[in-house]
């Protein structure tokens, strides 16, 4: 047997997997191969060294963390579920409405060109908008008429002439109320 | 698996929360346990145990009743905390960079042994660091929570051969690593007998 397999079996000792025979098959190659005997002190160091690891406990009040936790995980599951409905009969009625807009529309459709009236409506539409174009145009006008007042040199010296009387009529009447203010005097110095 | 235990899973099984808190209360320590061994760090360790018992919560339903509670509720951790290891493996975070006091959940310990008791864990750790998450796990349920490789390998998805490969492999690569860091002897002190709670 080479040195490989009674190593792996050397694993299997320290579990007490062995029978008496196999124990003493690599107690007489360790007696005569050093590497092998070295191979099997080191596994019984690393065994006792996790043998006396202790086993660990969490801190005190794991149980009533967990319980806490467990509704809150509760509560967010809950939500999301909420959610996923409100999303999915959001969706089933979009799409009833899509599917019932579809239908009216094809209905009207057939019905507008059987009848002559898509025509007309065209027709119709076309004059709406050649009117709005119209009073489009009507309101740049206007604004325009607007600006040209605006810019006038007339109403310019007019506003300039108000802005100044307003400045001088609020320097007046400022002085004026400061001046009838009566005069306090602080008592404690 | 005794009849209290047994009525506790039957009820919860129907729903009973305060059955599932009494076996809560029972399996704390060794789910606790298993996952401070395979991550190292004690607000880690708490965060998963915690997820592990949401596991069985929500899962209670597909737990085989032929089956050990101790080894379907291990198996949950073990899987829960090998996936975590594995995710870590792309965070930047290392064992090195964690504040010392995160090993001190011990009351009122002597400044000389909490030194010890800090080093002998950390070295532990280390050790344990070495170790791929997949071969972590078959050492923590053999050593800690005595499972028989059968059990192993039922709470791991895998087989036999594989765990006595594993568990083979696995102290090789310790011994390795023990050497390596010449830290045995400083493991070997009774510094062991304390943990963050050990009883």
């Amino acid at each position: 047997m080479k040195c490989d397999t009674y190593r792996e079996q050397m694993s299997l000792w320290i579990d007490s997997q062995l029978t008496q025979d196999e124990i003493r098959r690599i107690e007489a190659h360790t007696a005569t191969c050093q590497a092998c005997r070295s191979a099997l002190d080191a596994l019984h160091r690393v065994d006792r060294l996790l043998v006396s690891a202790p086993m660990m406990s969490p801190a005190p009040g794991f149980s009533a963390r967990f319980q806490v936790k467990l509704v809150a995980r509760r509560r967010r599951r809950r939500t999301w579920a909420g959610v996923a409905t409100l999303m999915l009969a959001t969706l089933a009625l979009l799409m009833g409405a899509i599917i019932v807009v579809g239908i009216s529309g094809l209905a009207l459709w057939q019905s507008l060109s059987a009848s002559g009236l898509l025509t007309q409506g065209i027709g119709l539409l076309l004059d709406l908008g050649k009117a709005l174009a119209a009073s489009l145009r009507l309101t740049w006008l206007v604004i325009d008429a607007l600006s040209r007042g605006l810019r006038h040199p007339l109403f310019i010296a007019y506003t300039v002439l108000t802005a100044l009387l307003v400045v001088a009529w609020t320097q007046i009447v400022t002085r004026r109320v400061f001046a009838r203010r009566p005069v306090t005097v602080n008592s404690h110095g | 698996m005794n009849d209290d235990e047994q009525l506790w899973i039957g009820r919860a099984r129907q729903g009973d929360d305060e059955a599932f808190s009494q076996l809560v209360e029972a399996y704390q320590r060794p789910v606790f346990n298993v996952c401070y061994r395979m991550l190292g760090d004690p607000a880690e360790a708490e965060d998963a145990a915690q997820e592990t018992f949401i596991r069985a919560y929500t899962r209670i339903d597909s737990y085989d009743p032929n089956r050990k509670f101790s080894s379907w509720l291990l198996a949950i951790a073990s899987h829960y905390c090998i996936d975590r290891l594995r995710r870590r493996r792309f965070s930047l975070v290392s064992w090195d960079d964690l504040p010392p006091w995160r090993w001190l959940p011990d009351p009122q310990p002597q400044p000389e042994e909490v030194t010890l008791r800090h080093e002998a864990q950390r070295h532990l750790h280390e050790l344990l660091d070495q170790l791929p998450p997949d071969y972590r796990a078959a050492v923590i349920l053999r050593y800690w929570h005595e499972l028989s490789y059968e059990e192993i390998a039922e709470a791991l998805n895998s087989t036999l051969p594989a765990i006595k490969s594993r568990l083979f492999r696995a102290r090789q690569m310790l011994a390795q690593a023990a050497a390596q860091a010449e830290s045995l002897p400083a493991l070997k002190q009774p510094a062991f007998a304390n943990g963050v709670e050990a009883l």
